[in-house]
């Protein structure tokens, strides 16, 4: 099994059913929250597409949930830095995907600072960041599942 | 029937549904629905708002925020301090004649009430916890260029923050 995550693989995410939580239309079309990718430990998990057979259903937890999709590249160019209490730039991080294969399931890797976070404004700020690409790529390619209530 | 005249006949239903829901909200809710009417007429859209539906939509959406802001399971003293702080924005809102929507609400994994708000190409998401009500605004996808984090209470900051949203 590949130990390294390459720039080009896509990577799934589980968005949870439910309009009006995690995503509706809006205005402007789809408004995807940056509460869908939060995460305890502020590493959000999501599935290697080329580890689970290019499969988005195998990232589902439920039937009606939607899944989406994130280039790693993408990720790995988010830029966030870490600034004094002046504003003053004291660091950059580095935002990564790491392999994190469980007995249950190999694909599963995960989007980890570092170092890790000093405060959860940089994270929150990242969950926007990932709320925005994917909802790029929901726009360009649609999602890999759409959620029950958005089906037709 | 002009759109004018349908206006006032909405109108009349309106103040009807006023005393209707009297007992479940404060005047400055109200107002915020008749300020709202008001704006969308003085810019011209009133045809396809009644071609829409009924006037009673933005009680409708007032009363699911309401609903999902309770339903969220927070602290009282979260949920206390998020009602007011929604409240003096809806207030800020009115005052100004400014655009408005409701938020896409949740409860984040610290707890905090999670408000988000798209406009155009900017978002403004504020996260509350007990009294203090923090905001990140994103008007681009970079991070160190084009998100910028605060606190937002007093009604000049939420001014500022609101018109900031809608400019």
């Amino acid at each position: 099994m590949s130990d390294v995550v390459t720039d080009d693989e896509l990577l799934y995410r589980c968005i949870f059913c439910g309009l009006g939580k995690y995503y509706r239309i809006g205005e402007s079309g789809l408004e995807l929250s940056s509460q869908a990718f939060t995460d305890r430990n502020q590493a959000p998990s999501v599935d290697r597409a080329n580890l689970c057979s290019y499969d988005p259903q195998h990232t589902q937890k439920n039937p009606d949930d939607g899944v989406v999709s994130l280039i790693t590249g993408e990720v790995r160019v988010i830029n966030v830095p870490q600034n004094d209490e002046k504003g003053k730039p004291l660091f950059d991080y580095k935002i990564d995907v790491y392999p994190r294969p469980t007995d249950d399931n190999p694909s599963h890797a995960q989007i980890e600072p570092s170092p890790k976070y000093q405060n959860k404004t940089t994270f929150k700020k990242v969950a926007e960041k990932l709320a925005r690409l994917a909802t790029e790529r929901i726009k360009k390619k649609d999602w890999e599942i759409r959620p029950q209530e958005l089906r037709t | 029937m002009s759109s004018r005249a349908s206006y006032y006949r909405k109108d009349e239903r309106y103040n009807s549904e006023t005393v209707l829901l009297s007992h479940d909200y404060s005047v400055p809710v109200i107002s915020l629905v008749r300020s709202v009417e008001t704006k969308l007429i003085g810019q011209g859209t009133v045809n396809e708002i009644l071609t829409v539906g009924n006037w009673s939509s933005p009680l409708e959406a007032i009363h699911e925020t309401h609903r999902r802001i309770a339903e969220l399971g927070a602290d009282n003293e979260t949920y206390k301090y998020t009602t007011e702080w929604l409240q003096q924005l809806r207030k800020i809102v009115v005052a100004n004649q400014m655009w408005w929507g409701e938020p896409l609400i949740n409860l984040s994994i610290d707890s905090e009430i999670v408000f988000e708000w798209w406009h155009g190409t900017k978002k403004l998401t504020v996260y509350i916890l007990r009294n203090t009500a923090e905001y990140i605004k994103v008007w681009g996808t970079d991070i160190d260029n084009e998100m910028e984090d605060g606190t937002s209470s007093s009604p000049t900051e939420l001014t500022a923050l609101w018109k900031w949203l809608v400019s």
